[in-house]
């Protein structure tokens, strides 16, 4: 039985969520809520859920203050935050405090039920960050002949395909390392539909490296658009200007 | 004394207290004047008997001869000492004193009369001390008149800030109330018509349509919020709203840019809110103004330490470069951000950007020893 914890300071928001949750995401979930950080804080210490949805906003305590002092104690916690600001600076702050073990998601007030219930999903389910896509900087999406990969996953793809490392990638995508290497695995498995693993059991020995792989099998389908390679290229080399650069 | 007296006035009485002493002097020190003015004569080479002539009482010419000859070098120190200082005014009575022997030898051929040094001398001195004394009155009155002079000055530029800042936020208000009334009024009206619409014939497109107008409704409402007290910034901090509005500009205007923050928030935090709003306003205001004006293809902001006590801002452009005459001068704008920068105790100054290129703003504010209780007050104060 999973333990969630629900912090916001509209009483209405915290039952909505709850019926969210046991009603499309985990039937059996055991649900706690909470008005503010300091509150939530409080309660997260006593009955150690493994899932926060946490409001940014909050009288006494913020909800970032709060994601702070639970990381602290349970980096490996995983927090979706739900906030009605646009901003992308929210994300990118966010990302800046949450640990490598950490999966979090942001999540817009103002978006669809069907939205929530799917970052929910994605995050307590799945272990896969997410982050909306209205917030991010949406990564245009090139017309792609098969849907079956998710928006996030897709980037993350383009990402290996211009060489990222994991942490860079987390870096760029304002997640934690965890939450890329979950993402990859995502993409293996809808890649490869677990087929590269009999493999390795056959032989006795990783045959494949599976980064590599992912790209080529991105290639072969179509789903890696040479013609745009340039274009992506140039804008890493500006992000990591950006973010790196020593001259300021 | 300064406020009973006219100068004129302070200039007579301390002539008569030097002529009143000197007079004394000369009175009750009669017989060694006589002595001194003897040898005097004799080592101006006078004869024996004729310095011997001397103690023959007093006369007419004698008390006139005396009583002006204190008159004039007692006057004399006196307007020396005023003006002159140091050497100058060594040098000055030094002069005076031969001088004054001359005068009593010349009066003395002339008249035939005995002379007073000694009352000479302290007629000159006297003069002398009245001097400085009036001196050190004028400094004192210089000093108070430089004083209020400046006082006005500043009462006259607070009073001109006011107004300045005042109008600008009526301005702001101005262009707050059309925002509301053209996007945000208009568009529930149009959510209005939809509803009446959808009450008569409820259906998909209808409840859609109502739908995302209420949706364009709260982003709208979000952004006037915004313009009026950045969310950013109040949740996340200088660092990450700076960071954000270069970001947002960078969106709008399509230049590069480059964020770099060496400070650590613990330093910021020194600031109190309403001071960190004002900053941010001024790179805001900054940065608006390279999106404006500059055709910039980059950007830097940097946050950094100096002497680990004042946090500066510095925004680079390389665009068209400003008319740096304007930054020294009248331009509103750049008042208008010297005046905000003036509230919080900041310096904000223009110069041209890395290599001659473009612009730099460079905004300088010391965090050691901030009274957030007197800033804020100055704040209000200011109507703001």
């Amino acid at each position: 039985m999973v333990k969630v914890l629900v912090v916001d300071d509209l009483p209405a928001l915290r039952q909505h969520i709850s019926q969210l949750v046991k009603g499309s995401v985990a039937k059996d979930a055991e649900i706690h809520e909470a008005p503010n950080g300091a509150e939530g804080l409080k309660l997260f210490r006593s009955i150690k859920p493994e899932m926060v949805v946490m409001d940014i906003v909050m009288p006494e305590m913020s909800g970032i203050k709060a994601a702070q002092e639970i990381w602290k104690e349970a980096p490996k916690t995983k927090i979706l935050f739900w906030s009605q600001f646009h901003r992308e600076a929210y994300v990118r702050e966010l990302g800046k405090i949450v640990p490598d073990e950490a999966i979090h998601g942001y999540a817009l007030k103002s978006e669809s039920d069907e939205k929530l219930t799917y970052a929910l999903t994605s995050i307590m389910l799945h272990d896969n960050p997410y982050i909306d896509p209205l917030v991010r900087g949406v990564q245009t999406r090139l017309a792609s002949k098969d849907s079956s990969l998710s928006d996030v996953e897709y980037e993350t793809l383009l990402d290996i395909t211009l060489g990222l490392t994991d942490k860079a990638i987390a870096s760029r995508r304002h997640i934690s390392v965890r939450g890329v290497q979950n993402r990859l695995s995502m993409l293996a498995n809808k890649l490869f539909k677990g087929n590269d693993f009999y493999l390795k059991e056959a032989a006795g020995m990783e045959v494949y490296n599976p980064r590599t792989r992912i790209v080529l099998e991105g290639l072969k389908r179509g789903l890696v658009d040479m013609d745009k390679i340039p274009e992506l290229d140039a804008e890493l080399s500006d992000w990591i200007a950006e973010e790196f650069s020593a001259d300021g | 004394m300064r406020k009973f007296l006219p100068e004129w006035g302070q200039f007579a009485l301390s002539l008569m207290v030097g002529l009143l002493v000197a007079a004394l002097v000369a009175h009750y020190l009669q017989w060694l004047d006589v002595e001194i003015f003897r040898r005097l004569l004799i080592a101006f080479g006078e004869s024996e008997t004729s310095a011997a002539h001397v103690a023959a009482g007093p006369n007419i010419g004698e008390l006139a001869a005396n009583g002006a000859g204190f008159v004039l070098f007692d006057a004399a120190a006196m307007c020396l000492a005023r003006q002159l200082t140091g050497r100058g005014r060594i040098l000055a009575t030094t002069s005076l004193f031969a001088l004054c022997l001359l005068y009593i030898l010349v009066a003395w051929r002339l008249l035939q009369v005995t002379m007073h040094p000694t009352g000479f001398f302290v007629a000159i001195k006297a003069g002398f001390i009245g001097g400085i004394f009036l001196r050190t009155h004028d400094s004192a009155r210089q000093k108070e008149e430089a004083h209020h002079f400046e006082l006005r000055l500043k009462n006259k530029e607070l009073l001109d800030t006011r107004l300045t800042l005042l109008k600008h936020d009526e301005v702001e208000r101005r262009t707050l109330a059309a925002d509301l009334h053209d996007q945000v009024l208009n568009d529930l009206k149009q959510v209005a018509q939809r509803f009446d619409r959808y009450v008569e014939k409820p259906d998909a497109d209808n409840a859609e349509s109502i739908r995302r107008l209420t949706d364009q409704v709260m982003s709208e409402i979000r952004e006037v919020m915004d313009a009026l007290s950045p969310s950013v910034l109040e949740h996340l901090g200088l660092s990450a709203a700076i960071e954000d509005c270069l970001r947002r500009g960078a969106q709008r205007s399509g230049f590069k840019i480059r964020f770099k923050n060496n400070v650590e928030q613990s330093s910021i935090d020194k600031l109190s809110m309403v001071e960190q709003g004002l900053l941010y306003r001024l790179v805001q205001e900054s940065i608006t103004n390279v999106c404006k004006h500059a055709q910039a293809s980059l950007v830097r902001v940097a946050l950094s330490l100096e002497n680990e006590r004042v946090l500066l801002i510095r925004v680079t452009d390389d665009g068209r470069g400003m008319d740096l005459e304007k930054a020294r001068g009248d331009s509103r704008g750049v008042k208008y951000m010297r005046y905000r920068a003036d509230l919080i105790g900041a310096n904000i100054t223009w110069k041209p950007g890395d290599e001659n290129k473009g612009t730099t703003v460079e905004v300088r504010v010391d965090l050691t020893d901030r009274g957030t209780a007197t800033i804020d007050s100055r704040y209000n104060e200011a109507g703001v």
